[in-house]
């Protein structure tokens, strides 16, 4: 659904952020992409999206060659980015093109109760926390019912609680449309709760030093062993050291990523 | 701007808590009746000189006669039009514009260095062309006003869309907007209560410039008055006048804050309103 072939990216200002990602992503899949801050997981992400072009290689949507943002795709960006002068409703409503206004009224309602958000439709972005800002955002993307969906640290801004509620939310959601989605985090359990396969980025330019299989059922992934030894591959692939103590800063590659603890 | 600070305290959009709507304006009212009554007295106690400063009981006769004689209504429609035209036209104007230059990097280099300068000329200076140009009568009055307007409205959209979240505007990207999609359903929305301010700061200055444009020869309107009542040694018309501009920039302001209250309800937290 997704591939990736020799693909780079170099900002106008030389910065090269990307360089040789091959990746391809079946459909109805889910795969998370994590890595340090700046590795270029959301350039890579961006791309996808038709928002920046590569420099180099083949980005391709559904077989067809990205050269924009196309309607076969919903975003959702780390921060909600709701209209503030529009309610719910017609936030959700601006992801949908020119469609009849009965049509674009239930499909509206429908992507409001799946988030979870009926009785809210009438109300303004800042009436709403930020976890429910972030559902109207995901019902946004997905009212168009787009195959891909991407997401780009999604839930980073919100609490350990609301994330988790998210993240069920999401899966919720997964399980209605099946879309592949493609999740950029740095949140490394965050990865292995959700996605099939963990794509690791580490490098300045980036490029993908790790790929893991989450062979587990969702269901079964809390707490198991499997799932701790998957984690210490990402983690090593990433070159943290081992015994680096949560909450200790172990430099700028890996400091956010040690700093998170081992529960999920 | 001297006139945007006119427009700087206005809580129209919310009263504090506990007092409502008519608590508000009663309190607004203190100041205003009570320097109105402590002139009143000082001017019965002989301690203020009546001839050049008239008390308010005076200043309201004169213009209870204004208005028995029938020519109030007149000098205040005329004014009001006068402002009204004015103001339409030079929002007109700087909407078009501003949005033009905000919208379009091109536009911005191309026309906003002009419009720059043209913003240093003092507007009164405009008064002998617009003279010559366009005659005596209301065509010139109507520009002026337009001028003073213009800016401010120009200014404050212009750097209004510019200082949209580009964030909010790749939201637009993303579903593919065109750029009038993008003017419409994001840029100008989002530079809705910033454009509004402007809008107030513009009918301030078509206030300002109302009076300029009628000392430069009238027959009519409140700035008629005010030369007249200089002419004629009449100071009860001279602050009859003065009060009526108050009033009506007063309360016109009013309506355009509430207006844009209505359209920026969506807005986040207490604001005061202009700032």
């Amino acid at each position: 659904m997704l591939s990736l072939t020799g693909v780079a990216k170099r900002y106008p200002n030389g910065l090269a952020a990307l360089s040789g990602i091959d990746l391809a992503i079946d459909p109805g899949a889910i795969v998370a992409v994590v890595g340090a801050s700046g590795c270029g997981k959301s350039t890579l992400l961006r791309l996808v999206a038709g928002l920046d072009r590569a420099t180099a290689g083949t980005v391709a949507v559904a077989g067809h060659p990205v050269d924009g943002p196309g309607e076969d795709v919903g975003v959702v960006f780390q921060e909600p980015r709701l209209m503030p002068w529009l309610t719910v409703e017609a936030n959700i409503r601006f992801g949908l093109g020119r469609l009849p206004k009965a049509e674009a009224a239930r499909r509206a309602a429908e992507a409001i109760a799946r988030v979870g958000l009926a009785g809210f439709a009438q109300a303004w972005p800042r009436q709403l926390s930020g976890g429910m800002a972030q559902r109207v955002a995901i019902a946004r993307a997905l009212v168009a019912k787009p195959k891909v969906l991407l997401l780009d640290e999604p839930f980073s801004a919100l609490d350990t609680f609301t994330r988790r509620d998210l993240h069920q939310h999401l899966l919720d959601i997964w399980g209605w449309l099946r879309p592949t989605m493609m999740l950029v985090t740095h949140d490394i359990d965050e990865a292995l709760a959700l996605a099939d396969r963990v794509v690791v980025l580490a490098g300045r330019p980036g490029r993908i030093v790790a790929d893991v299989a989450v062979p587990l059922p969702r269901a079964e992934r809390a707490g198991a062993p499997e799932l701790l030894r998957l984690r210490e591959a990402v983690l090593s692939s990433l070159a943290v050291p081992r015994d680096a103590a949560p909450g200790r800063d172990a430099g700028a590659a890996g400091a956010r990523v040690s700093a998170i603890p081992v529960t999920i | 701007m001297a006139s945007l600070d006119s427009t700087a305290i206005e809580p129209v959009r919310t009263a504090r808590p506990g007092l409502n709507a008519a608590g508000t304006l009663a309190v607004g009212l203190i100041l205003p009746v009570g320097l109105a009554l402590a002139w009143e007295g000082l001017a019965a106690l002989g301690v203020v000189s009546t001839r050049l400063l008239p008390p308010p009981s005076q200043i309201l006769r004169t213009l209870g006669d204004l208005a028995v004689r029938g020519v109030l209504l007149d000098h205040v429609l005329t004014t009001l039009g006068r402002v009204a035209a004015g103001f339409l036209l030079g929002v007109a104007a700087g909407t078009a514009l501003g949005a033009a230059t905000g919208v379009w990097p091109l536009a911005r280099r191309l026309l906003d260095p002009t419009i720059q300068a043209l913003r240093s000329i003092p507007s009164i200076a405009w008064v002998p062309l617009f003279i010559l140009w366009f005659g005596i009568f209301e065509t010139p009055k109507v520009m002026l006003i337009a001028v003073g307007v213009f800016f401010p409205v120009y200014l404050t959209l212009a750097g209004a869309i510019a200082s949209v979240d580009r964030k909010l505007v790749e939201v637009g990207r993303i579903y593919r907007f065109g750029t009038w999609d993008l003017v419409r359903r994001i840029l100008l929305p989002a530079a809705l209560p910033t454009y509004f301010t402007g809008l107030r700061g513009g009918l301030g200055l078509g206030w300002m410039f109302v009076v300029a444009a009628e000392f430069m020869g009238a027959s009519k309107g409140l700035g008629y008055l005010l030369v007249d009542g200089q002419m004629t040694g009449r100071p009860a018309i001279i602050l009859a006048a003065i009060l009526l501009f108050a009033v009506l920039g007063k309360l016109s302001d009013l309506a355009l804050a509430a207006l844009g209250a209505r359209l920026v309800r969506w807005q986040d937290g207490f604001r005061p309103e202009g700032a």
